[in-house]
């Protein structure tokens, strides 16, 4: 297969791998051929025609884009039967073409004015009527579909390329987009019954070649020239997706994918590319707010730095930093991070660090080396057995999850999810093991047992029917490249410990890569720079000193405990407590409202830095140049300023200074002095062979009659954290918080599709519509979590592994 | 013509042919007892490329050499898809064997299937043959019922199962690739080529794709040996062929003669002469693809090599006669309308090319056309052939540019003034 | 994924689905015959039991309205009872389809596309149905009708409306 090819384009000759396509042979020359429909990353479906090349003995012209090298071949892509062909084809895709360019959003970015400007004939012969699709009798001029909450498409500009299908078919595997009729009335379209909002949907609008699909966010907003763009990475989630950020004064208008094919191969998922209007959102704080009249009011940054500096004087001046904690988030840049550390520990003298604010407990230090992916992420394309335990990659890892549906649709693999409910990579096949509601310890040791030939312990208890797990067991037996990847509700697992240990013999016993994969924006970065509470308190330890009023103030940067805690009356109480609670948040939110000082932090695009992602890559962010929130700063910028008020050096005034002094202080990250555009895998030594020894599984709880249901929650694809809810775009995509019931429950309950539900205990419930599906087990309600308005914390209970709630019609 | 044995239609108007049981006392399945009994997959492709067989799909391949572009010894499992979509204007022949000697057809695709060492072979039927299909899946089950079709076959340790799958009206499905790719499911799309179906096909697999007619001749060509065969029709052009008469001739429908029958024998000994003893004007010799011919050039021999010499193509034989009263603005605008409504609307230039044409024709039709059309039909033509996915779009042509080549006077006429230069009378009695 | 009850499919349709479920080693390749089915029973692609089906074999909805918006047969609206497909392509041009379809909108009373008021007759024009021996030619529901002649057309319409009154 590695042989090579040699062929002659234009006169040169050029050597390439036996199958490279002619139209890559000839970029490798430096030789563009204008196209259309091409995309090395699809599919090849030579429909437009517009990149024919001569080659010499074939009687016809041929798609470059679909047609692989062959020995010898002598190509021409300038010869005059060439040229002729091309300017046919412009002026076929031009006779049904409304030619309204001047108001068409591509203007300025469109293949399709480009290509005749430099390929196309002079003038069109055309005279006869343009084939018109109208959306409804009643209609305006233009056709201009809705497809879903985001997309629109003017069918009469589309020059049917198949981009957008191959994307949302092809790559996603969702079924929410297709071709209609056919000859010259074939369109795109959706069904009447089916919105095109799939979680990649923005990216047909990226690569339509044409104006033809719209962004609702975007169109008519402002011409394309206009805009400048500063590169950036995506924090919604831990893939760490390139983006170009794209503003113009101060406003941002869109996010689009900046292509790093090691890791987002150049698309972006919607929560990313919609989420652009986070920073410039209505409600995002600007500026700093101190309590008086126990009131939350807004004040200069010299009224806020005074109040703070004067606060730390005291504390360092009576030696309490040990009555200090500070808290993080994983939205924070690794700079941020590392610069918390710095100032707790340097300044205050408090070693009271920590970021996790989610998990009922914290995780264990050796347990941090087993975070991330092993492996790269293009290393995913050529795994062959997924088993996926406690991870929803479509919701948690959308980008990433593309290469994983690559690895199943075009080699083959099999995807396997061990989970109390359904998930999906679009429609590609793939295996559900249903288990009960936390039974994932269980399930992987019966799995491990079963392996290794050992007597499996009855799997009654756990209620796991243990077929499914038996056919996976016998497949793992005999497969090869298994990688077994853990996530989410991994992290949130009620018995971590257990499952950690199962996972482990599992790689063991398979000979398989295991990934745990934190879903949150940087969670590796802080918690490598700075932010895991190796010498202090974790959080969870915190909330008990300050319970015991040994912990009297507390910072909070990009973190919201009240939402995110798993026990929101619990949190309430103890924030309660403080004598002094600073929150720097980019929004006023629950804990904020608990607050002394609350202080406007920056956000992407306000400032820059660098993330980790899944793989451990480090990657550059940077502002747009001119920004209308001049007050909003990050914790680095913060707390530096804060430094020097107090006079105790630390002083930072951008992200590369700050870095600098990370890298002297963490020999493994030299890399990151000069980073590329594609960044850089940072290797950190692993703390080899842990082994967390034997654990044995917490006996799984039954409800009693009154609460006869188990209560889940889930993220959503759009939506994940406290932070995407300010965002108007991604509210308007998957705004709806929603319940699902198992058929049998609801007809059990006499309830059915659709009807809000009352969902809780005597004393607090969330009311949820609720979607009667197979797709959750009997007996467990699954609830979409991170709204503000029906909190899912507000049902949790602390120390409680299981939450049980009642049901019924509101 | 000199005289010749029926190889296709020797049975055809035989009462209950359409039965096992009298197929069977016809002589049928001997062909494949034969095979099976005493010759190897490789040696029943040998005799097929010995005969000399081409398709009769419309392109005229050798059928033997098609099968040896199979890979040897393919891991995956081989397809045979047996193409019975007949869409093409004026054809009509694979209708009528199906219809009335199903089993002759099965049998050939037994065989064909024996040879490429196939185990699963589709028929795939255009989706209006809906009495065709029937008469398919009944010789199928009748076939399964005696031994001849399923597992095990004749005791001879071969398993061969046929499905027959239903079109849903689209002649591009007639396309080898877009058959394919219909049968998985999707709209009809034709594929890029290479990868060859023989390379990768169905479901990615290697696969053939033959003509019911094609096919159809397996069973004599195995009874008899390739020397009977190919000692009819030409020497490069060997065997009979069904040739379908339609339009303005006497006695329409499909006569099994040599290749190599002159046309003027066809149309004047076969199909009884002109209608109504009117006038010939042109014939379209393989089906609307070709180019037309005029009324002098009826001495052409209905072969391969003959007809490509005078400029058109034997195609799918479907000869389609036409008169003098018949307004050639009228046969090119009704062609044009035919491939304008079957383009899978995947390539840019047969999509909006075959939608212009149209519109031009159409305008002229109409009584609104200026002579610069008459040029620019010639040039939206030149822009689509060679440039499209599929031969469609180099299919949707000859009619326009043989018409204006030929009758350029009867456009113009239509254009200056506004009407048809010749007018058909009623037709319809 | 939600439960679906069939509600319109009768049992002979959903017999032959689960037959065609296991039928191909690619399950999308059933994807016409399912309209097939839909067709057969309703004599149009029946959006709501397409739904039904398309729930039974598991396969996506839009691949079926894909198939049913390209291949021209499935009418995707209801038709008459005896739906008129009339062959306009040349063959059948040259021996009298225009004047057939005149003469059927003339009996019919009815124009190209429409549905007669008792819903027993709709007309349509096709493309050449592989009959062009025998022109002019018209289908009707699954069956043939050639070599007609204006007393054939008659006749015929009149067994079908007798039958149609009987049964
Ligand atoms: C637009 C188009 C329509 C075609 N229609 C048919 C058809 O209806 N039946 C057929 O056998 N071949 C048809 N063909 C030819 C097939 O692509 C293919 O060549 C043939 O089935 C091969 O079989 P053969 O080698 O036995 O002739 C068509 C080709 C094109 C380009
Ligand atoms: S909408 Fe755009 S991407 Fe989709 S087919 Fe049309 S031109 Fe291509
Ligand atoms: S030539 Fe016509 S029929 Fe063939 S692929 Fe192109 S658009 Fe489709
Ligand atoms: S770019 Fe090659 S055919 Fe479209
Ligand atoms: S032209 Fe009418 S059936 Fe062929």
């Amino acid at each position: 297969m590695a042989e090579n090819i040699t062929i002659t384009v234009d006169g040169r000759t050029v050597d390439v791998p036996s199958g490279t396509l002619i139209i890559e042979a000839a970029r490798k020359l430096g030789i563009e051929i204008p196209t259309f429909c091409y995309d090395d990353r699809l599919r090849p479906v030579g429909a437009c025609r517009m990149c024919l090349v001569e080659v010499e003995k074939m009687p016809k012209l041929i798609a470059s884009c679909a047609t692989p090298v062959a020995p010898n071949m002598i190509v021409h892509t300038d010869s005059e039967k060439v040229v002729k062909a091309r300017k046919g084809v412009l002026e076929f895709l031009l006779i049904n073409h409304p030619l309204d360019c001047p108001t068409c959003d591509k203007g300025g970015e469109c293949p399709l004015q480009d290509n005749t400007y430099t390929y196309g004939p002079a003038e069109s012969r055309y005279g006869e009527n343009k084939i018109r699709f109208i959306e409804d009798s009643k209609n305006q001029k233009f056709d201009d579909i809705r497809l879903g909450p985001e997309i629109f498409l003017n069918r009469n500009r589309c020059i049917m390329c198949f981009k957008c299908v191959r994307i949302v078919r092809d790559l996603a595997g969702e079924a929410d987009l297709g071709v209609f009729q056919r000859g010259s009335f074939a369109n795109i379209n959706v069904l009447e019954e089916i919105e095109l909002d799939d979680e990649f949907s923005g990216n047909t609008v990226e690569y339509c070649p044409v104006g033809a699909l719209t962004s609702k966010s975007f169109r008519y907003k402002i011409r394309e020239w206009l805009l400048k763009k500063s590169p950036s990475v995506c924090n919604l989630c831990s893939d760490g997706c390139n983006m170009n950020i794209e503003w113009s004064r101060g406003e941002v208008f869109r996010h689009m994918a900046r292509r790093n094919s090691g890791v987002d191969d150049g698309w972006l998922c919607d929560r990313g590319r919609y989420g652009f209007d986070l920073s410039r959102a209505q409600d995002r704080l600007v500026r700093p707010h101190i309590r008086r009249d126990n009131k939350l009011q807004a004040c200069s940054w010299d009224e806020a730095s005074a109040l703070l500096s004067k606060h730390l004087q005291n504390i360092i001046d009576t030696n309490k930093g040990s009555e200090v904690a500070a808290v993080g988030s994983p939205i924070l840049s690794n700079e941020e991070a590392f610069a918390i550390r710095r100032f707790f520990s340097d300044v205050v003298k408090s070693e009271n660090v920590d970021f996790q604010t989610e998990y009922p407990k914290p995780i264990e230090p050796e347990l941090l080396d087993l975070i991330g992916l092993d492996g790269s992420i293009k290393d995913l394309e050529s795994d062959s057995t997924f088993v996926f335990i406690g991870c929803d990659p479509a919701v948690e890892h959308p980008v990433v999850s593309l290469r994983i549906r690559k690895a199943v649709s075009t080699y083959k693999a099999k995807a396997v999810f061990i989970s109390s409910h359904d998930k999906k990579l679009g429609y590609f096949p793939i295996t559900n093991i249903r288990i009960p509601f936390s039974a994932e310890a269980a399930a992987v040791n019966y799995l491990v047992s079963r392996i290794s030939g050992k007597t499996t312990g009855d799997m009654a208890d756990f209620k796991i029917d243990p077929d499914g797990l038996n056919r996976l067991a016998d497949n793992l037996k005999n497969a090869g490249r298994i990688h077994i990847i853990a996530g989410r509700e991994f992290f949130n697992h009620p018995d971590r410990a257990a499952l950690l240990v199962g996972l482990i013999k599992l790689k063991k016993s398979t000979g398989a890569k295991l990934s745990i994969l934190p879903p949150q924006g940087n969670f590796i970065g802080v918690s490598r720079f700075g932010l895991f509470p190796s010498l202090g308190h974790s959080f969870e330890n915190m909330l008990e000193r300050i319970e015991s009023g040994e912990i009297k103030t507390m910072f909070v940067f990009g973190a919201n405990p009240i939402d995110e805690y798993p026990d929101r009356k619990y949190i309430h109480d103890v924030l309660k407590n403080l004598e002094f609670l600073v929150v720097v948040s980019p929004f006023a939110n629950a804990t904020a409202s608990l607050a002394s000082v609350v202080l406007p932090q920056a956000m992407l695009p306000d400032y820059g830095g660098t993330f980790l992602n899944i793989e451990h890559r480090a990657q550059k962010f940077t502002p747009m140049t001119e920004n209308p929130h001049s007050d909003v700063k990050p914790a680095w910028a913060i707390l530096g300023e804060l430094s020097s008020l107090l006079d105790m050096g630390n002083i930072w005034y951008s992200d590369s200074q700050v870095r600098k002094v990370m890298i002297d202080t963490i020999k493994e990250i030299e890399g990151l002095d000069n980073l590329p555009d594609n960044g850089v895998v940072i290797r950190f030594p692993a703390k080899d062979g842990y082994d967390p020894g034997d654990v044995s599984l917490a006996e799984p709880e039954t409800p009693g009659i009154d609460y006869p249901y188990i209560m889940n929650w889930t993220p959503s694809a759009h939506h994940h954290g406290w932070i995407t809810e300010k965002s108007d775009n991604l509210m308007r995509i998957s705004g709806k918080q929603i319940a699902w019931m198992h058929p049998d429950d609801a007809a059990r309950e006499e309830i059915s599709d659709g009807q809000v539900l009352r969902i809780g205990t005597a004393e607090t419930a969330l009311n949820l519509p609720v979607i009667i599906t197979t797709g959750v087990n009997k007996g467990e309600i699954l609830i979409v979590n991170s709204f503000s308005a029906n909190p899912v914390n507000r049902l949790l209970k602390k120390g409680r592994p299981t939450t049980f709630v009642s049901v019924r019609k509101s | 013509m000199a005289d010749f044995e029926k190889i296709l239609f020797k049975n055809i108007d035989f009462p209950d042919q359409d039965k096992i049981d009298i197929y069977i006392k016809n002589g049928g399945y001997n062909a494949l007892r034969k095979a099976l009994d005493s010759m190897s997959p490789e040696s029943v492709t040998e005799e097929v490329i010995k005969s000399g067989l081409r398709g009769r799909g419309g392109a005229g391949f050798p059928t033997g050499r098609k099968w040896t572009f199979l890979p040897k010894d393919s891991k995956r499992p081989v397809y045979l898809t047996v193409n019975a979509d007949e869409s093409e204007p004026g054809t009509f022949k694979d209708r009528e064997l199906i219809e009335k000697d199903p089993h002759l057809v099965i049998e050939g695709t037994l065989l064909a299937a024996y040879a490429i060492k196939c185990g699963q072979a589709y028929i795939y039927i255009r989706g209006e043959f809906a009495f065709g299909a029937r008469q398919l899946n009944k010789a199928i089950e009748e076939a399964r019922a005696k031994g001849f079709l399923g597992k095990n076959i004749l005791g001879k340790g071969v398993d061969i199962e046929i499905i027959v799958h239903r079109g849903g009206g689209a002649y591009i499905c007639g396309e080898e690739t877009a058959l394919l790719t219909s049968l998985e499911g999707n709209q009809g799309y034709p594929r890029v080529k290479p990868p060859f179906p023989a390379i990768s096909g169905l479901y990615s697999a290697p696969t053939i794709i033959n003509n019911v007619e094609t096919l159809s001749n397996i069973p004599y060509i195995i009874n008899k040996g390739a020397e009977k065969f190919s000692a009819f029709g030409t020497a490069k052009s060997p065997g009979t062929k069904i040739f379908c008469l339609s339009g303005h001739i006497n006695k329409p429908g499909n006569y099994e003669l040599p290749m190599g029958i002159p046309l003027r024998e066809l149309l004047y000994e076969y199909g009884g002469g002109i209608k109504d003893g009117r006038n010939l004007k042109a014939v379209i010799p393989g089906g609307s693809s070709v180019p037309l011919l005029t009324a002098d050039k009826v001495d052409v021999r209905m072969d391969f090599e003959s007809l490509a010499e005078a400029g058109t193509m034997l195609g799918s034989a479907g000869v389609i006669v036409i008169d003098e009263t018949v307004c050639m603005v009228r046969a090119a605008y009704n062609l044009a309308r035919f491939y304008q409504h079957e383009s899978c609307g995947q390539c840019t230039p047969c999509r909006q090319g075959t939608y212009w044409i149209l519109a031009i024709l159409e305008r002229i039709e109409r009584g609104r056309g200026s002579l610069k059309d008459l040029d620019k039909l010639l040039e939206i033509c030149e822009n689509i052939e060679g440039n499209t996915i599929c031969p469609l779009g180099d299919a949707a042509t000859p009619s326009v540019k043989s018409t204006i080549h030929h009758f350029r006077d009867e456009y113009e006429y239509h254009i200056t003034e506004q009407k048809c230069k010749v007018s058909m009378g009623p037709r319809f009695e | 994924m939600g439960t679906t009850v069939n509600k319109l499919l009768s049992e002979k349709s959903i017999k032959e689905l689960n037959r065609l479920k296991g039928l191909y080693p690619v399950r999308k390749s059933v994807v016409l015959m399912v309209l097939h089915v839909i067709y057969d029973q309703f004599g149009y692609i029946q959006p709501e039991a397409l739904k039904e089906a398309a729930g039974i074999m598991e396969i996506p909805l839009i691949d079926f309205h894909q198939a049913a918006s390209f291949y021209t047969m499935f009418p995707r609206e209801a038709v008459g009872k005896y739906h008129i497909q009339v062959c306009r392509t040349l063959s059948c041009e040259l021996r009298g389809s225009q004047e057939l379809v005149a003469f059927l909108k003339e009996k019919l009373e009815i124009d190209m596309g429409g549905i007669t008021s008792d819903s027993m007759f709709s007309l349509t024009e096709v493309e050449c149905l592989g009959s062009c021996g025998t022109a002019p030619m018209m289908q009707i529901n699954d069956t043939y009708y050639e070599n007609l002649t204006r007393a054939r057309v008659e006749q015929i319409l009149d067994d079908l409306r007798s039958k149609s009154g009987n049964g």
